[in-house]
């Protein structure tokens, strides 16, 4: 469904670009949730908006990879490039549903904009079907709805308009770029249901960005884990919770609170992730790492597949089972 | 929106009651005397007593300010003592000059500033902004009299396109009249039509990087679509307000373009008049002014409220 080989986002000068997301490739197949994990500034935003084609400007900028959807290559094509081109199913949304939402116009407008381009219908008709949008997602009242304005809805509510918005093009991808961190728990939790519910029902793929474990858990049938601008570790859910092979993953997972803990101080992983283009030679974790051999400071760690669809980037990964 | 409106009325009368009193004390204090400005050097103290007793001056100044406000309730704002004809006929004369002129610069500042200003924006960066921007920055530093005498210079005297000075009434010579305004008018226009510019350029920029328009491009509409039914409305919003300021300031502030240009302004009415010590024109015209400024806030405040739906009037 959605396929992204080896994506290079760059910032500075031509001659001398940073890469803030250094050769990211994963796939994501028919009704599967993706969660692209990391802390912040490991490069999951910039990654998802380049995906989407909405990448700031002036600013960031795709310098390698592909980025195909259904086969077809649609790398630096903006949303609308997209759509002309014939592959605009694919939609995204955001962390603050707060600002997402212009203020000054009714959300049946905002949605049956979205209708309207995808679509091809007029006035009345894309009403009609902002509407159906707005019950699909759970809205209460939504006739009523659709004459309100965003600052009359709570975060919540807004985040349901968001999707609608974003299933107006009746998406094969949903990107969602940590769609709940702004919003209660509670709401969370129903927010986290009804992607879940639309991914099974709509047969739709998401590729969910967060820096929270307990969502990926929770949601996810796979987890790609980003650390310095890289996939460090992808496998199914179950398997990365139960055999984490990378030290960074681990190391996640030890600071993850637990009902059993008790209350003892959480472990934590030591030291800052690198600046962007600040790790000349070896692997981006071995200032943190805490089994860090020689080795790893000179040379770039392999990508090795410990067991059928669970890969990880170090050389010397954790013992979980059988490794080549 | 009665509440709203009743309360609106409620300011509006203590902020025009304390304007009184501030212009009217101030005035009074201000060294020097119609009297003599009227009479000269060579009155004999009689007839200034006379005069004085005649136009009222030698009464307390409590009790002249209770007279004058009384006359204003009931719509008289006195006679001038340098006219010697009724102050609101005087102001009249002079508003419809200032009305029409702040009016006709309004009109080039829209035309020119706002769409220019969006252009810059859309364009941002690139070389057609940094020229826009940079003859903006130029036009705004320029004072005015010198653009309007180069006007003169080029479309009146050597084009003679347009008439160099003063203003007949539109309602004595038809509304060709106009065409006296048209260079003053854009004298004035050119520094405010670059404000304009810039302040809507930057407020294009500001509401480009708002989140909302991320949500406008990913839902697949094409660039212009998305400046004209996400960024245009909001970014208005901030222009609205230099418009109704601009306007006001317009008003009553032109003295210097009205001098370049001869006109019968208010501006020009209100330094002369000061320099008369003619205090009922002074009284008159800025108790006006005052009014004009309150309206335009109420029309700035009402037309945010079709703006921007986030905004009650209470």
């Amino acid at each position: 469904m959605l396929s992204v080989r080896d994506l290079t986002v760059s910032v500075g000068p031509e001659t001398a670009p940073v890469d803030i997301v250094a050769g990211v490739s994963f796939g994501l197949a028919k009704g599967e949730i993706l969660g692209l994990v990391g802390e912040s500034g490991c490069g999951k935003s910039m990654t998802s908006l380049a995906v989407m084609g909405l990448l700031p400007q002036p600013g960031p900028r795709v310098r390698a990879g592909r980025v195909l959807l259904e086969g077809c290559d649609v790398t630096q094509l903006q949303p609308w490039q997209r759509v002309e081109a014939g592959h605009g199913r694919m939609a995204m949304i955001f962390q603050e549903p707060m600002t997402s939402l212009n203020p000054v116009r009714r959300i049946g407008d905002q949605i049956a904009e979205a209708v309207r381009v995808h679509e091809g219908i007029s006035g009345a008709a894309a009403l009609v079907r902002a509407r159906e949008l707005l019950e699909l997602v759970r809205l209460p009242d939504p006739k009523m709805q659709l004459s309100a304005y965003p600052h009359q809805l709570s975060g919540g509510q807004r985040q349901r308009v968001m999707i609608a918005i974003a299933l107006a093009c009746r998406p094969q991808v949903l990107v969602a770029d940590e769609p709940t961190t702004a919003l209660d728990v509670t709401i969370q939790v129903q927010i986290l249901g009804l992607l879940r519910e639309l991914c099974n029902r709509l047969d739709m793929a998401i590729l969910f960005i967060t820096h929270d474990m307990g969502v990926i858990a929770q949601l996810a049938d796979r987890v790609a884990v980003m650390y310095a601008g890289r996939i460090v570790e992808t496998a199914a859910v179950d398997e990365l919770f139960g055999k984490p092979r990378h030290h960074y993953t681990r190391g996640l997972m030890d600071c993850m609170p637990s009902r059993n803990s008790g209350a003892r101080r959480l472990p934590t992983i030591s030291g800052q992730p690198p600046l962007p283009g600040s790790v000349a030679a070896g692997c981006v974790f071995a200032l943190r790492c805490a089994a860090v051999r020689d080795e790893c400071r000179v040379a770039t760690p392999p990508r090795l597949e410990a067991s059928q669809g669970h890969e990880v980037l170090c050389a010397f990964p954790l013992a979980g089972g059988e490794l080549p | 929106m009665w509440s709203y409106a009743f309360k609106r009325a409620g300011t509006t009368a203590v902020t025009l009651l304390a304007a009184s009193i501030i212009i009217f004390a101030f005035i009074h204090i201000v060294p020097g005397d119609p009297i003599y400005v009227l009479l000269g050097d060579t009155a004999t103290p009689d007839q200034i007593d006379a005069l004085r007793h005649q136009l009222g001056l030698d009464q307390p100044i409590i009790l002249q300010y209770l007279t004058w406000a009384g006359h204003v309730l009931e719509g008289d704002l006195g006679r001038s003592i340098f006219f010697q004809a009724p102050v609101l006929s005087v102001i009249a004369d002079g508003a419809e000059t200032s009305t029409l002129l702040a009016t006709m610069t309004m009109i080039w500042v829209a035309v020119i500033g706002v769409p220019i200003g969006m252009i810059a924006a859309v364009r941002h960066g690139t070389w057609l902004d940094q020229g826009l921007s940079g003859a903006a920055m130029l036009m705004a530093s320029i004072p005015t009299f010198w653009v309007g005498l180069y006007l003169i210079l080029i479309f009146a005297a050597w084009l003679g396109w347009f008439p160099s000075s003063g203003y007949p009434s539109i309602f004595e010579g038809g509304v060709v009249n106009l065409r006296y305004l048209v260079l003053p008018s854009l004298a004035l226009a050119a520094p405010n039509a670059a404000l304009i510019l810039r302040l809507t350029r930057a407020s294009m920029l500001d509401v480009s990087r708002e989140d909302y328009v991320r949500t406008a491009r990913a839902k697949g509409i094409r660039p212009w679509q998305v400046v004209r039914r996400h960024i245009w409305r909001n970014a208005l919003l901030a222009v609205v307000s230099a418009f109704g300021f601009t306007f006001a300031a317009l008003l009553s502030e032109a003295v210097v373009t009205e001098t370049v240009f001869a006109l019968p302004g208010i501006g020009r009415l209100v330094v002369q008049s000061i320099l008369r010590r003619d205090y009922p024109v002074i009284q008159g015209v800025i108790l006006v002014i005052v009014v004009v400024y309150l309206l335009i806030n109420l029309i700035v405040d009402l037309s945010y409220r079709l703006l921007d739906p986030r905004v009650e009037l209470q």
